[in-house]
């Protein structure tokens, strides 16, 4: 009782402001800070996206896409990611996904809108679509980070949310421990555009996700939608991994 | 949002609604508080979710109901004490303040008695004591009843000042006198007094705009004013905590009195203590045009140096957590009692305090919700204090400071330190402007130059001077070196702000902002500060991050410039389309306001105290400029003077100092006064082009508007009653249907002249008119049957004060009212306008 009294004395005068959510400094409150973003920004350093996979390469070869591309090009148009897949970010993007600090989609997709405003042609999108997660994936998790995500970028650039438009057909493995070419077996059919994808033949969309890490999932629901008639297919995610070879 | 900051706003709102109803339903609101308080209990009990929205509600009750109870109104049983000598015992609630004219302290809980008649009321009075300089009250011993309209009255025949070496003196009845300063000494808080006097009620505003004494004194529980006489009687003393305090506060200023010379000595008791009698009106003008008047309010810098100050003691010391919050506490507020709790020092007082504690015991320091939590204290101490200028620009102030400043911070690349001496008060500067532009019609355009100059220079004073008074405190020693020291920082400070204030375009009159130009720049400051605080952009290899407020900054800053030029410029006023005639309210003179459908301008004589009453009161200073910045004109096309009495042209050098003028219009008669001769001086000076007209001329001012001049004949009347008042201007101005008839001070042989003119119809001219300016105040003079048959005017307006003449007559407002005239008088109405658009006539004040 009086440690009740005394902590509500203490919240009354004394208040804790809510600070950055990924940091907790003060001065802001649902919005991630300018320091926690140099952090993220400066991860990036020296590294240059690919053109077309958007994965960060060492700035000084000479291709602007990847060996992977050129060998073999995914079927969207072009896919970008905020900052690598490295430091505070993986932590932030950890403590979103598997401790279930939902409350993060806010932040964290502003930063995707951000980007998708700035370097995709987002007004001829016609939908935004996040790479769907198993239903038993589901039920373990509670929400489906990629749709979280997508859920902010409707809101904030006003392109219509679809989230059905893919749906995954069957299970499959998780992919950590898998090798690019098992991710690309182990995922094969496992997507298939919905009744909801429909009105968009002949259209140009926008597909999200949170990481991009070998691009198996996103070229496998790419492919789908490409095949239910999608025109174009623009990618966008929070974190992707650096790329060892140029 | 901070949780104080919540409490305090929904409780003033209940405060203000509870003004603009009056408080009509208290024991309703006390039941509506306590009805949502049980709500949100219940609710919170049962675990809803939005049981928190049941508080604010029932703060807002209780905000309503607290003003309800505290609001003080003049009680209807001392209605029969009014206007009696009466006789009051209470005990002295502040030490007397001196004024150049006046001694003023308050009395509380007082025993009112008339004969065998008694009142007895919680409620406050103010006692008055005048002084008059000797010489005079010998020379014009008839002309001492005179009373102005702002507060700066004298009505005495007993107090005088005796003309040796100056200093003001109280005589009793038995011709004994004691010295003004003496007899404060001697009347401490707490002792018993016993007074005589006039009971009388305190000077309230008339017009929309003007400084309300009588409300000002009732936020603080004073409902009447005695005007005593002879002189107080001390029954009993007693010695009390607040009767310590005030010797202390004696002593602080007798040894700043007994170091520098009057005008430091003044300077410095007005920067430290807080007090205002020293200030002349050009001192209070300067501070004003230069924005730095919050230095005379003891608060947050003051206390900031005693904070430092006891801090460094403690560490010094090595004292622990707890008998250094005391002792810091102790030191803060003995500082607030010094200056008896201002609310601005009241406000820094909590602030400091909880600071503090957020330092000492290692808490978060949320500055806004201290600020409310100080707010809410003094709010339930006295609720009417939300309707206190100086309680509402220091709260807007510090609001302004700790929203805006950190914010500007971020974006200006200077060192800390010579950072913050610009974002302050900058910050404050635009939190409180709307309100300046309210309350003293004025925006300081060089106020952040003139802040960012003097600040530290005062911010030395105030260092200085909190060591000097702990000294005068610890020994009263003779000779203070470091009060010498403050006193010689003032003459660099004041001459700086001299020299600022007489810069052209330094500060320059405004209307009063109207509601929703207020709520849009408070608004737009809210938006600004946090579009400044969250908005940045981090920049990626391959993109540009920005954050969601970055792109308001801009939109907000260029919304903020325009409602600045919107305050600034008055604009959006627009043009009523109708020609505006006012009678100002400038107590025994003339002066009348003519706005013109196209928006051009004209004022016909600006009142003016005569020179043997000797009274500061300057009715051009005081109530003709700040009336023409409140109508939001910034120049004059024309001042005319309808003849050279004081009570005419008295107040034209204040407006010709004041306002641009175009042109400058009197009748052709000599008359060498040094008032004469000081406008004569202002308009070479000024380069004012001057015409001398008389009877034949026209006044072209707006094509709409004929202004044709009837008076005086070319040959101009000599041997009369008063020649001077006979030769005045007369004015006839007609738009559309419509006409005025401005006479000056003619009197009868004027008026039977023009009469007599008008029908042998020597000049083509019309003199009827359906608003008639009285002539000559309405004095007896001024009966005219013929005169009065030719004008046939349906109002007639007299322009009248306090007055030994007899202005007005009873006879002459009779005449009036037989003639089926409407009478309208402005010591009863206060600012008279009549507004036509031709054809139909309103009258408003």
């Amino acid at each position: 009782m009086l440690t009740d009294v005394r902590s509500a004395m203490k919240g009354l005068f004394f208040p804790q402001e809510q600070g950055c959510p990924i940091c907790g400094r003060r001065g802001s409150q649902r919005h991630i800070c300018q320091i926690c973003l140099e952090e993220w920004a400066e991860l990036a350093d020296g590294f240059l996206p690919c053109a077309k996979c958007g994965r960060f390469k060492k700035a000084e070869a000479g291709e602007t896409t990847c060996q992977e591309c050129r060998e073999n090009e995914p079927p969207y148009a072009i896919a970008r990611c905020v900052a690598p897949y490295d430091g505070s970010l993986r932590d932030a993007l950890h403590s979103f996904k598997f401790s279930g600090r939902r409350e993060l989609a806010y932040p964290l997709g502003e930063l995707i809108a951000s980007l998708v405003a700035s370097l995709f042609p987002y007004r001829l999108l016609a939908a935004v679509i996040p790479v769907p997660l198993h239903e038993n994936r589901l039920q373990e998790r509670g929400f489906n980070q990629a749709l979280l995500l997508a859920e902010v970028v409707n809101r904030m650039l006003r392109i219509p949310l679809v989230p059905n438009a893919l749906i995954r057909s069957r299970e499959t493995h998780s992919q950590t421990s898998l090798s690019r070419e098992q991710r690309h077996s182990n995922l094969k059919g496992a997507f298939e555009a919905g009744e909801d994808a429909l009105p968009l033949q002949g259209k140009a969309v926008l597909l999200a996700d949170d990481v991009y890490t070998t691009g198996a999932t996103v070229q496998e629901c790419s492919k789908a939608l490409i095949n239910a008639g999608v025109k174009e297919i623009y990618v966008a995610a929070l974190a992707a991994g650096i790329l060892t070879s140029p | 949002m901070p949780p104080f900051v919540l409490i305090a706003s929904t409780f003033a709102l209940g405060i203000i609604i509870s003004e603009l109803n009056r408080g009509r339903w208290v024991w309703a609101a006390v039941a509506g508080a306590a009805i949502f308080l049980a709500a949100g209990i219940w609710y919170y009990q049962r675990g809803k979710r939005y049981s928190f929205i049941w508080l604010p509600l029932c703060l807002l009750c209780l905000g309503y109901a607290w003003m309800g109870i505290h609001s003080v109104s003049f009680p209807q049983q001392l209605n029969p004490f009014l206007g009696h000598f009466v006789q009051v015992e209470g005990a002295v609630a502040n030490l007397p303040s001196v004024y150049p004219n006046r001694l003023v302290f308050v009395l509380e809980e007082p025993v009112v008695s008339l004969d065998k008649e008694r009142w007895q009321g919680n409620e406050k009075l103010e006692v008055v004591y005048y002084f008059i300089a000797a010489e005079e009250a010998v020379d014009e011993s008839a002309s001492s009843q005179q009373t102005g309209t702002a507060g700066s009255t004298s009505s005495s025949v007993d107090n005088r000042t005796t003309g040796s070496n100056n200093k003001l003196v109280i005589t009793g009845a038995g011709g004994t006198e004691i010295e003004a300063e003496h007899l404060r000494s001697k009347l401490l808080p707490g002792d018993a007094v016993r007074v005589e006097g006039f009971l009388e009620l305190t000077e309230t505003a008339l017009s929309p705009g003007e400084f309300d004494y009588r409300a000002y004194l009732e936020r603080r529980g004073i409902i009447a004013q005695v005007q005593g006489k002879g002189i107080p009687e001390v029954m009993s003393q007693r010695q009390g905590l607040s009767s310590v305090w005030a010797g202390l506060r004696l002593r602080i200023e007798n040894s700043i009195n007994t170091t520098l010379p009057r005008d430091e000595s003044f300077f410095l008791q007005e920067i430290l203590l807080g007090s205002k009698e020293g200030m002349t009106p050009d001192d209070r003008d300067i501070y004003q045009r230069t924005g730095v008047m919050h230095l005379f309010a003891v608060s947050g810098l003051h206390l900031g140096f005693v904070f430092a100050a006891l801090i460094a003691a403690a560490g010094f010391l090595g004292l622990r957590r707890i008998p250094t919050f005391f002792m810091v506490t102790v030191g803060i507020w003995g500082y607030a009692a010094l200056i008896d709790f201002t609310p601005p020092v009241t406000r820094a007082a909590v602030m400091v305090t909880f600071g503090l504690a957020a330092y000492l015991w290692q808490q978060r320091k949320n500055s806004m919700n201290f600020l409310a939590l100080a707010a809410l204290v003094l709010l339930l101490i006295n609720p009417s204090l939300l309707f206190d200028p100086g309680f509402q620009l220091s709260f807007t102030a510090t609001w302004g400071i700790i929203y805006l400043a950190i914010s500007l911070n971020r974006h200006i690349p200077l060192p800390a330190g010579i950072r913050e001496a610009i974002t302050v008060p900058l910050a404050a500067q635009l939190a409180i402007l709307p309100l300046i532009a309210t309350y003293f019609n004025q925006v300081a355009i060089l106020g952040l130059l003139a802040n960012i100059l003097v600040v530290p220079l005062a911010g030395f004073v105030v260092y200085l001077g909190v060591v000097g008074m702990l000294l005068a405190a610890a020994a009263p020693a003779l000779f203070n070196p470091f009060f010498l020291a403050a006193g010689a920082l003032s003459i660099p400070i004041k001459g700086l702000l001299g020299i600022l204030a007489e810069l052209p375009g330094a500060a320059f009159f405004v209307p009063p902002p109207p509601l929703w130009l207020y709520l849009l720049w408070f608004g737009i400051l809210l938006l600004f500060g946090w579009a400044l605080r969250e908005g940045f952009t981090v920049s990626f290899p391959h993109f540009r991050f920005r954050s969601a407020a970055t792109s308001w900054v801009m939109p907000s800053l260029l919304v903020l410039t325009l409602c600045l030029i919107l305050i600034c410029t008055g604009i959006w006023r627009g043009s009523s389309g109708q020609l505006e005639v006012t009678f100002l309210n400038v107590g025994q003179g003339d002066s009348i306001l003519v706005r013109t459908p196209a928006g051009r301008t004209m004022l016909v004589d600006a009142g003016g105290s005569p020179a043997y009453l000797n009274t500061s009161f300057d009715p051009g200073r005081q109530v003709v400029v700040p009336a023409l910045a409140r109508a939001g004109i910034k120049e004059l096309d024309l001042v005319v003077n309808s003849h050279p009495h004081e009570d005419h042209l008295g107040g034209i050098p204040a407006v010709l100092d004041n306002i641009k003028v175009g042109r400058y219009v009197a009748p052709p008669i000599e008359h060498v006064t040094p008032q004469a001769l000081q406008v004569q001086q202002l308009l070479e000076e000024k380069e004012i082009p001057v015409n001398y007209i008389h009877s034949g001329a026209e006044i072209k001012l707006d094509p709409a508007v004929k202004i044709s001049v009837l008076g005086p004949p070319e040959t101009l009347f000599s041997g009369t009653r008063s020649d001077t008042n006979n030769n005045s201007l007369i004015l006839h101005i007609a738009y559309g249907e419509v006409s005025f008839l401005l006479t000056g001070d003619v009197e009868r042989e004027g008026m039977l002249d023009l009469t007599e003119r008008m029908q042998k119809g020597r000049t083509a001219m019309e003199i009827s008119a359906d608003i008639l300016k009285c002539p000559h105040h309405g004095s007896s003079y001024s009966i005219c049957p013929e005169f009065a048959a030719a004008v046939r005017p349906r109002i007639v307006v007299v322009s009248v004060g306090n007055n030994n003449f007899g202005h007005p007559s009873t006879e002459t407002i009779y005449f009036w009212q037989e003639q089926g005239a409407q009478v309208l008088r402005t010591d009863q109405e206060g600012n008279i306008t009549l507004a036509t658009d031709g054809a139909e006539l309103s009258v408003a004040n």
